[in-house]
């Protein structure tokens, strides 16, 4: 398999191929990450193209300088939070955790993880998910942030200090 | 917490002793409700092949336009030589695309903020709306519409 | 006694105030060797009601000769100032963030537009837009600004004047 750097040299030698791989490679967690912020599939979607877009619009000429992951995340952000914007003036949060649609009964895991995630601050939420759903380590957060490591490392841990003091997602953490 | 256990969290990953039914679970917190239609898929990769067809087209056309241009240019000098007074052609004035047309919706001649503006206006007045203002295919005209045509507005390479 | 210990606190302010350390104005610290800045885009429409704009902004830091040893790279350009962020204006017309190309984010030019069809529209001098840049640290930016529509609730075009201004405090 290729590797995204060959694809990236590929794409900038004219290959149309290689950037569908590309897109197909990473389509489904640009669209997870756009759904994360727009709650919408509508706008999700627009979202999900319009960053490819943005992305061919880099070729010929595109120098990866750090993982594609690293690169898409603030492209995503940005696109979906300015989206948001002009369709719904007012609404504040990086992600859409208060549009969630609720569970039957809060008693759920699901609900329950769910209102824990509340109570961080959205900074503190951003970057663990970041970390656990994203699946981006955290040199890497920092780069997609524009934050110092030291600042991501002390996010994930305030934010994982508080969940594992919270009697409803206590039991996610391992044992001593 | 003592300092030293709170330096240690900071030099290492702090989330070693998470379960890996964290990261599961809040996958399907976030968890998009349906999956992406391949219309999408279509248009991303037509646009890949849009974009890359035309360099490889404009190559071929390379070996014969660099002469070609330069005999034309020659041709043209000479003749206005022969002319005193007489003026190369003027440049004509750049023709919108087909699809920029039809986004120009207040027929201005050049696809501006005015065309979106036109748009939701008539929306917003309920008044009778052309079916190639649909410009999202969704079948209906509406604010999206209105966002697809600004958007067009404010692209950087309009490719008029 | 009340006398001396007020001298004393005045002159003990004013050693504080005259030694506290002073941040640029106008600007926020980057990581090192970059500052963020916000310009704020101003349009004067006199005495016609605002109800669409669309402008160009195109932001350069002037050239330096590339150091010995280091010659910059073509494929590897960046541009130097970059654009991070959009921000609406001051009137509730022009609140919300205006539309742009996602693809300016990260480059140094965008155009930029929005509209509104309320009744309650801005007029005479009003702040339209604020873009936030990522700039350089020891440059100062110029800026290239470009109207291209200014309209009232008839989508009828009038002349006005655009504008911008730099710093924190608008």
């Amino acid at each position: 398999m290729q590797s995204d750097r060959e694809l990236i040299d590929a794409i900038n030698a004219g290959d149309a191929d290689a950037f569908e791989r590309l897109y197909h490679r990473y389509r489904d967690w640009v669209y997870r990450l756009a759904w994360r912020f727009t709650a919408n599939r509508e706008d999700a979607l627009d979202v999900l193209q319009e960053t490819f877009t943005y992305l061919l619009k880099k070729f010929p000429g595109f120098v990866l300088t750090a993982s594609m992951t690293t690169f898409l995340y603030p492209v995503v952000k940005h696109t979906a939070l300015n989206l948001r914007a002009r369709r719904s003036p007012g609404q504040v949060g990086d992600d859409v955790l208060g549009s969630l649609p609720v569970p039957e009964s809060s008693q759920t895991p699901r609900g329950e993880l769910a209102a824990a995630l509340r109570a961080l601050s959205a900074q503190q939420r951003e970057v663990v998910l970041m970390r656990f759903v994203d699946g981006l380590p955290l040199h890497e957060i920092s780069v997609a942030l524009d934050i110092p490591l030291n600042t991501v490392k002390s996010r994930l841990y305030n934010a994982l200090r508080t969940l594992r003091d919270d009697p409803r997602t206590r039991d996610y953490f391992l044992g001593e | 917490m003592p300092m030293n256990e709170e330096r240690r969290q900071f030099d290492s990953e702090p989330d070693l002793r998470v379960s890996e039914r964290f990261s599961e679970d809040l996958g399907r917190l976030f968890a998009p409700d349906r999956p992406i239609p391949p219309d999408i898929d279509r248009a991303v990769a037509e646009a890949a092949r849009r974009r890359f067809a035309r360099p490889q087209r404009r190559l071929w056309w390379l070996r014969w336009a660099v002469p070609a241009t330069a005999a034309a240019a020659i041709a043209i000098a000479c003749l206005w030589w022969a002319q005193p007074g007489a003026m190369p052609p003027a440049a004509q004035s750049p023709q919108l695309s087909q699809a920029a047309k039809e986004t120009d919706i207040d027929g201005n001649g050049r696809v501006d903020i005015l065309d979106a503006f036109t748009l939701a206006r008539h929306i917003e007045a309920r008044q009778p709306a052309e079916a190639m203002w649909d410009f999202n295919g969704d079948g209906l005209i509406d604010r999206r519409d209105v966002d697809t045509v600004a958007l067009a507005a404010v692209r950087l390479n309009k490719g008029v | 006694m009340k006398r001396s210990a007020l001298t004393a606190l005045v002159v003990a302010c004013l050693i504080v105030t005259l030694l506290a350390p002073r941040t640029g104005k106008g600007s926020r610290p980057g990581k090192p060797g970059v500052r963020f800045a916000p310009v704020h885009i101003y349009l004067d429409s006199g005495n016609a009601p605002l109800a669409a704009y669309q402008f160009e902004l195109v932001c350069s830091v002037p050239v330096r000769a590339s150091q010995e040893g280091n010659p910059p790279k073509a494929d590897h350009y960046e541009p130097a100032v970059k654009i991070v962020g959009v921000e609406g204006g001051q009137h509730p017309a022009f609140n919300n963030a205006p539309y742009y190309d996602p693809a300016a984010l990260a480059n140094n030019r965008i155009i930029i537009a929005a509209f509104s069809t309320g009744a309650d529209l801005p007029k005479g001098r009003t702040r339209i837009a604020t873009i936030h840049l990522q700039i350089p640290s020891d440059t100062e930016p110029e800026y290239e600004l470009k109207l291209a529509v200014a309209a009232d609730a008839d989508g009828r075009e009038f002349p006005a004047e655009l504008t911008l201004e730099t710093g924190e405090d608008q």
